[in-house]
């Protein structure tokens, strides 16, 4: 386990993929990398255009993390997640067109329209909730561990969450709990540098958040958490010692915010160069065609993304033409 | 620590008004937004009062770093303050809402003004133990040091309301909440000028004020000085005989639209903005209540709406004609799709089919 450094940084990792990273994973990962980034960038366009009312948390840059994490659990598993929660449930299978619908306010919506972007579930996928109150999802996901502990499912809870969630004493009780109690929870955070406009080494004091949990007594570890392969690698080890029994983990993996904090942010706290060095150096698609395509050729990864673009287009279409949720 | 002597226990009565502010420097000025007026206010306050400081997560808003032309919180309230006084007044902070409120109440009984940005209501309910056990019960906790018991001088902003297709945690109201925690003094602001001066009003007072400002609000524009009505007086919006509408901040508008719908059918609808729930004004209402006979309470939050029906009902149940009539969304979280939302707020056409029936006993 690398010692924690203060700021991870991502496309930082450039060892090769894990030995067990098979072809067959590469495939699924690959499919559900080319699935976010297009349905975000679906759902920026929508946005621009009207489609969506209110407010988007998009997580273009953050697609390794939610595929990584979705590869490593298993059925029955729970996840919650955060306000930026839309790949974190395409990744575990939600359907794009009911997601789209949501998003959109459609009758047809994953919850009906009642939600939105921020208050997604698909209980069946493994999504217990998304989340808008920063921090919430960590405790929640402790609660589906203690549940699947004492009801023996041999099932474990990830949580999703942000850099600037882990300052929340909600999350800090969390942990404590789940150690107290040997939970079988996998708290994977999403550190791509800012909360708001905040910076996450400000708002820690320069503190690694690893080595934070790590002093509450959790297996902590830090990811590259552009690099699909190495999120599943770490994932399903602490998968793994929770199955075991041998209680939390702690997953800080470092990821790019390619886009802004939410869909109206003018960004003018971070200085332009920032994202195109990001997208440069830390783009997840990039990194595994750089890193963890495994024996797949051009051809194959580009049928891959011309079947998901086919199907994230043909969600936006029908969720267009679906009746909005009225009373 | 203040530059300013300490106010006197008086602060939260209509006697301390003028203590900061209570003449804006500049009541001729062009209309502003409720958002500026807000500024203003802490602005000026900031200005007269080197205890006063702003404590919230993007309340600077440049990357926490020393960085100009930072954001000014999730609405932009704050936006230049930072600019004008530094990163000692203007905080950022870490986001754990918890601390946050408890460590504005140490520092507020330790010589200091914090006013807080809490973002949106939703989020009082993380720090919910400090503001029910304990900036509630300052007058239990604190002692009477330096003015009198209770003396806690902060002040707690926060965003709430339905509107803007923010979804269940980020459009509750707060008020119903906090009227069961009578030491907290409570200002919903519906127009700029009121933003000003129940705002500038709050940071003066020695109690702690909570002060609501909806969602809705921030772009409305009126002039900065309005009609110089103290602290915790309710103001009549419009005169009428057959029934009194009360409705504060965001409620406020589609009352009086709904007051104007009637007019038209020979019902004339008295509109009451308490602009404080706390103190609550009974000495308007049921005088008004006096000339109508009819109450009836419009308000995005039933448990406010309960409430205040329920100390008029105590005051003023002899002058009642008819059962107080609550115009209120039904239960359930607040629903994020234009169609769902739209019909969960109490809108115009709403309010006044309600009066309607009030008026015309069916
Ligand atoms: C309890 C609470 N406080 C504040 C907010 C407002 N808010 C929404 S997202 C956010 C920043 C979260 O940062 P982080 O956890 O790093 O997630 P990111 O947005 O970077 O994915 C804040 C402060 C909130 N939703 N809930
Ligand atoms: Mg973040």
């Amino acid at each position: 386990m690398p010692a924690p450094t203060s700021q991870p940084t991502p496309g930082s990792d450039q060892t090769p993929a894990p030995n067990d990273w098979t072809d067959a994973c590469a495939r699924a990962a690959w499919a559900g990398l080319v699935r976010c980034r297009r349905f975000e960038d679906a759902v920026m366009d929508a946005w621009r255009a009207g489609d969506i009312p209110g407010v988007v948390h998009v997580a273009t840059g953050q697609e390794a993390t939610a595929v990584g994490a979705a590869l490593a659990l298993a059925p029955g598993d729970m996840v919650t997640s955060t306000h930026r929660g839309h790949g974190h449930a395409l990744a575990l299978g939600t359907d794009p067109t009911a997601l789209m619908a949501e998003l959109m306010g459609r009758r047809t919506g994953l919850v009906a329209g009642r939600g939105g972007s921020k208050h997604l579930s698909d209980p069946e996928r493994g999504l217990l909730a998304t989340n808008a109150i920063v921090g919430a999802s960590v405790p929640l996901a402790a609660g589906a561990a203690l549940s699947a502990k004492t009801r023996q499912t041999g099932g474990v809870a990830l949580a999703f969450t942000g850099d600037g969630a882990t300052n929340q004493g909600a999350v800090f009780e969390a942990m404590v709990m789940a150690v107290a109690l040997a939970l079988p929870l996998i708290i994977l955070v999403e550190n791509n540098g800012y909360a708001q406009t905040t910076a996450s080494a400000y708002a820690s004091g320069g503190q690694s958040l690893a080595a934070r949990a790590r002093g509450f007594g959790l297996a902590a570890d830090t990811v590259d958490g552009s690099r699909v392969d190495l999120v599943w690698s770490a994932v399903s080890r602490a998968a793994d010692r929770a199955r075991l029994g041998l209680g939390p983990s702690f997953i800080e993996a470092a990821v790019g915010r390619l886009e802004g904090f939410f869909s109206l942010d003018a960004q003018a706290y971070r200085g332009a160069d920032e994202v195109a060095r990001l997208r440069a150096a830390a783009c997840p698609l990039a990194r595994f065609r750089a890193k963890a395509r495994g024996g797949l050729d051009d051809a194959t990864l580009a049928a891959i993304e011309t079947d998901q673009a086919d199907a994230v287009d043909a969600a936006l279409a029908a969720a267009r033409a679906a009746p909005p949720a009225g009373p | 620590m203040t530059d300013r002597t300490e106010p006197s226990s008086a602060a939260c009565s209509s006697a301390g008004y003028s203590s900061l502010g209570a003449s804006p420097a500049d009541p001729s000025a062009e209309p502003v937004t409720y958002r500026a007026a807000l500024t203003r206010a802490l602005d000026d306050a900031m200005a007269a009062d080197a205890g006063v400081v702003v404590i919230g997560e993007d309340v600077a808003g440049g990357a926490g770093a020393a960085a100009q032309g930072g954001t000014g919180g999730a609405f932009g309230v704050t936006a230049g303050l930072y600019d004008r006084f530094g990163a000692e007044r203007v905080i950022d902070t870490p986001i754990a809402e918890s601390a946050m409120l408890s460590m504005a109440a140490g520092a507020a009984a330790t010589g200091l003004r914090p006013v807080v940005d809490l973002m949106f209501a939703d989020f009082a309910h993380v720090a919910a133990d400090p503001l029910v056990n304990h900036i509630a019960q300052a007058g239990a906790l604190f002692g009477d040091a330096p003015g009198q018991a209770g003396h806690l001088p902060l002040v707690i902003r926060a965003a709430f309301g339905a509107g803007d297709r923010s979804g269940a945690q980020h459009s509750q109201p707060l008020h119903g909440a906090l009227l069961r925690l009578p030491a907290i003094r409570l200002a919903l602001p519906a127009t700029p000028a009121d933003a000003y001066a129940l705002l500038t009003h709050a940071i003066a007072c020695a109690e702690p004020v909570v002060v609501l400002e909806h969602k809705r609000l921030y772009d409305t524009t009126g002039p900065l000085a309005g009609d110089a009505l103290p602290w915790g007086r309710a103001r009549v919006v419009r005169a009428g005989r057959d029934a009194t509408l009360l409705a504060v901040a965001g409620q406020v508008a589609p009352a009086l639209d709904a007051a104007e719908r009637l007019s038209g059918h020979g019902i004339e609808v008295e509109v009451v903005d308490p602009r404080t729930l706390n103190p609550l004004d009974l000495g308007t209402l049921t005088a008004s209540l006096a000339r109508t006979g009819r109450l009836a309470i419009t308000d995005e939050d039933r448990c406010a709406a309960e409430i205040v029906a329920g100390r008029l009902a105590e005051t003023a149940f002899a002058l009642l004609q008819a059962p107080p009539c609550l115009i209120c969304p039904a239960p359930g979280p607040v629903p994020f799709a234009p169609g769902l939302e739209d019909a969960w707020a109490p809108d115009a056409p709403r309010i006044a089919e309600a009066l309607r029936r009030l008026c015309t006993d069916g």
